[in-house]
Parts: C-alpha cells; structure tokens; sequence
C-alpha cells in the first residue's frame, strides 16, 4: 500500500515536472530560413532595376541582406514567437534595417543577455562612463511578434549589415 | 684695398639621414582596423521560439547562411620625406623615402620599378651603384646602405617584396647624383609599384580575377581590383644643395672721388648675400681699415641699427682697427647691409 503510494506520487511528481519542462518541437511545426542576400543593378526592358540574389561571396564593404522567414505546419495557431538573430561575425549591424511587420523589435549589446529599445542601450567607454550604444555595437536584434501566427500562415523579419 | 675677410665656418649641410630619422618608423605596421581578411566565411544562423496552446516548444535554429569575404587589391604608395631631398653635387647614394601599404583585405607582393628620366627636372638622378631600391629592414630607422643593420637591396629583375594586409613597408629609392650641377637644379625619381596578382594591372576597378599571384600560388575565391587598378606611382625629388655668399663693397659718400682730401669723411657700404639652398653657420663679417684712414667711434650700423664698438651684447665691434660684424647662424636667401664712417687722413 506504501509502495503504491508512492510510485503514485513519483508519477504525478513527474507528469508536474514535464508539464513545466519545453515540449520537444511538433516535428515540422513551424519552419525556419534564413537567406543572406545583396542587392545588384541589372536592366531589365531597357530599364536599370535593382534585385537581390543571394550572396556567395562578398567585398568588405558590401552590404547584405538577411531575411528569415517562419511559417506555421500545423492546423493550430503557434503563438509566442520570438526571433533571435545575431549580428554576423566581421560585420556592422546597419542602423535603422531591422524590419518585421507585426513585431516588437529590440537589441542587444552584450551577446544577447539582455535585449532594449536603441535608446536604452548603454555601453561602457574606456574611462569607465556610460555612453548610448551605437548601432554599430548591436551584438543581436531579437522580434517579438505580435499574436499567434495562424495556421499555414507565413512571415518574415530582416535586417541589413556592412561587411568589414 | 684689401678689406674685406670673410670667415664662414661649417656649411651646414642638411644631411638625408636627418629626414629619413624624422619619418614614423613604421615597417610592417598595422595601418588601421583590419577589413575582413579575404577568405573570411560570415555566418549568420537565427532561432525561433514558440509556444502551441501556451506549451513552449524547443526553439527551432534556422539554416546557417553564409557567405566568403573576396579579395580587394589595393595599394597606396606615398612619398614620405618632408621636401625636395637636399643633394650635394656629386654624391653618392642619395635615399628618397616612401611607404607603400597594402589597404586591401589578402596579403600581397608587389614588384618595384623606378624612372630617372622625367620632363621638367634639371637632372636625372642615377640608380645608385650599391642598390637603387632598399627595402627598410627594421633593425635601424632610416637607410642603411651598408653595415650591420645594412637595409635590403631590391632587385627590380627578380624580387617582390610582401605586405600584409593592412601594413606598410618603407622602401627607399636610392641615388647617385651626378657632379657639376647647379645649386637648385632639380632631379625627379618617379617611384612605381604593382601587384603580381595576374590580371590585376591595368584593369577597370571592380574587375575580378582568379586569386592567383605571379608564382602560381592559388589563394581562395576571386581578387577584385580596387579603385587604384593593381598599382601606385609617387615622385620624389632631389635638389642640389649648396650656399654662395656674395659681398659688394661700395662708397656710399662722398659720391666724387675727385673731391676726396684729408678730412673727408667717407661712409663704407657692405652688402652681405647669402644665395642658394641651406644654412650657413657663424657668419663673420670683417673689414680692415687701411693706415689712411681714421675710423669713426660707434660709426657702424647694421640694417640701419647703430651697434657699439664695444665688445657686448651687440654683434657688432670695432678692434684692432677692424670692424666685425657676426651674423651668426644664415639660412639663404637672405641680405645684410653693414655701413660705417672713415676719415680720410
């Protein structure tokens, strides 16, 4: 009777526990891709229009395109979706690229511990004062959106750098 | 009359090596925050975090997009010495100094030329006999021709010589100026570099090539040519150095000679010329005053200054019969005019 109740009690301690721990993602839920583009000038009818292509490879200097795309798989809503995206390595965040529509967008400028409007985001100079953080500095840029995003629904967030 | 002795002492001489020790030792220094290094990956990878009825699911990572940095040749070649390079005629290896930095992203070697024959100049400097190009070796600012720390002869036919992204390199064009020129002729040396990466040369900025140096060694991805096509030219100069001081003696009065008998008072004028390109130290100005005649006391004037015969702070005295003027330290060009009165006995 003991031993019964107690392999009863281990079994709700640890349905408890489950239920506080992350689910292992729905395979195929919701999807992720990411792109890093540049813009070109090519004519088209005689006309000079400006299309990005994908980027293999880059002059420092360039400025490029990441554009991250999710999508809901499933038949229900997904809701509390946030993107994180670090700024890439040898590269400068260009200030003011950052897009998504329906998001809360916000920065980091310490490798993504803490997150802020550009406004709040302070960092320290060499005689140990606190200035705002420029642009340039942003380590990560994260989106909030907005909602649940509705099943089979799509959509995208960017931002833009400068290669080094 | 035998008047007038001019002691110059010490010409001084405005040695290369002052200049090149002025110039920032900056062999293989780092110019400025590194671009991205050719080759370089940039890799970005996004996660997503997500909640299915208010269950929070393992956040999904995107794909890694990524991309390779290229190459960009390019080169600056400046100069370095403050001015024309002062030069005796003749003289033996005669440095101009310039630097030559690589400010692309991937490591290159450049080959070196020189050209002696330019419009516009009074000579042309000759590649000098132990070396026409020196690479800056580091151990000693400053050319060394020879010696321990003896900088490293370029052989345009056959060297390159490497800079590092990023860095520069003094190099030194040295020459042999010829004799029998004249104070302020001119001599232009221009200074030539390129890179030995294939098909950079000559071509339109933007312009991508295979990443492949004159070596035959294979470098990853594509050099493209930057805004200065692959090459840089810088002039120098050298100018022959050398000061002439002129002296003219006149009777400033009486005007006719014919009316000269014992007791006239006559006015001496010395007009002191330093001429050409330098400095000439402790310049001393001396005039005997012959038996016939009767120097006036405190009679000198320097520029229309009165100066004292005394020995004093001034720099004027009158001793021994003979009026001295020091004019001390003279950089040409410059004049003097020194006058004093006599007594004809």
């Amino acid at each position: 009777m003991q031993l019964s109740t107690f392999k009863s009690s281990f079994l709700s301690a640890t349905l408890v526990c489950f239920s506080f721990a992350l689910q292992a993602a729905t395979p195929g839920s919701v999807s992720l891709k990411n792109i890093a583009e540049t813009e070109v000038k090519v004519t088209e009818n005689g006309v000079s229009v400006i299309k990005r292509v994908p980027v293999q490879k880059a002059l420092p200097d360039a400025e490029i395109i990441y554009t991250t795309t999710f999508k809901n798989l499933i038949d229900k809503p997904v809701g509390d979706i946030v993107v994180e995206n670090p700024v890439p390595n040898d590269s400068i965040y260009k200030s003011g690229s950052a897009m998504g529509s329906n998001t809360v967008i916000s920065y980091s400028v310490n490798g993504g511990k803490s997150y802020g409007a550009p406004d709040t985001l302070k960092v320290k100079t060499k005689d140990g004062k606190e200035r705002q953080a420029l642009a340039s500095e942003y380590t990560h840029i994260k989106w909030v959106y907005q909602g649940a995003l509705a099943a089979g629904k799509s959509s995208d967030i960017s931002f833009r750098t400068v290669v080094k | 009359m035998k008047l007038i002795e001019l002691k110059i002492h010490k010409v001084l001489k405005i040695k290369n090596y002052l200049f090149l020790l002025a110039i920032t030792f900056v062999c293989c220094a780092p110019l400025r925050a590194a671009t991205t290094l050719a080759g370089t990956v940039i890799s970005n990878q996004a996660q997503l975090s997500y909640s299915i009825n208010n269950i929070a699911q393992t956040p999904v990572p995107s794909n890694i997009a990524s991309f390779t940095v290229l190459e960009i040749v390019n080169l600056n070649l400046v100069w370095q010495d403050a001015g024309q390079v002062r030069v005796n005629t003749p003289q033996l290896n005669a440095p101009l100094a310039f630097t030559l930095s690589n400010t692309g992203n991937g490591p290159q070697t450049y080959n070196l030329t020189r050209a002696n024959t330019i419009t516009g100049d009074q000579f042309d400097p000759l590649n000098a006999a132990t070396g026409a190009i020196f690479i800056e070796n580091g151990l000693l600012a400053g050319f060394q021709a020879d010696g321990p720390n003896a900088d490293t002869v370029y052989i345009p036919a056959s060297d390159s010589v490497a800079v590092a992204p990023g860095s520069s390199r003094i190099i030194y064009v040295v020459s042999d100026i010829p004799s029998g020129l004249a104070i302020g002729n001119l001599g232009h040396v221009d200074f030539r570099a390129h890179t030995r990466t294939l098909g950079v040369v000559g071509s339109l900025p933007g312009s991508s090539h295979p990443n492949i140096t004159a070596v035959g060694q294979p470098i990853t991805g594509l050099a493209i040519t930057g805004l200065t096509g692959g090459q840089g030219s810088a002039r120098g100069s050298y100018v022959i150095d050398g000061v002439v001081v002129t002296v003219k003696k006149t009777i400033v009065s009486p005007t006719d000679a014919n009316s000269l008998i014992p007791g006239t008072e006559m006015r001496y004028r010395l007009l002191i010329e330093v001429l050409g390109i330098g400095s000439v130290q402790n310049l001393v100005v001396n005039d005997p005053i012959p038996a016939q005649l009767t120097y006036v006391a405190n009679s000198i004037t320097l520029d229309g200054g009165s100066r004292t015969d005394a020995v004093n702070t001034d720099n004027a005295q009158f001793s021994s019969n003979n009026v001295s003027v020091n004019l001390g330290n003279v950089t040409a060009p410059a004049s003097y005019v020194i006058e004093f009165r006599t007594i004809l006995k």
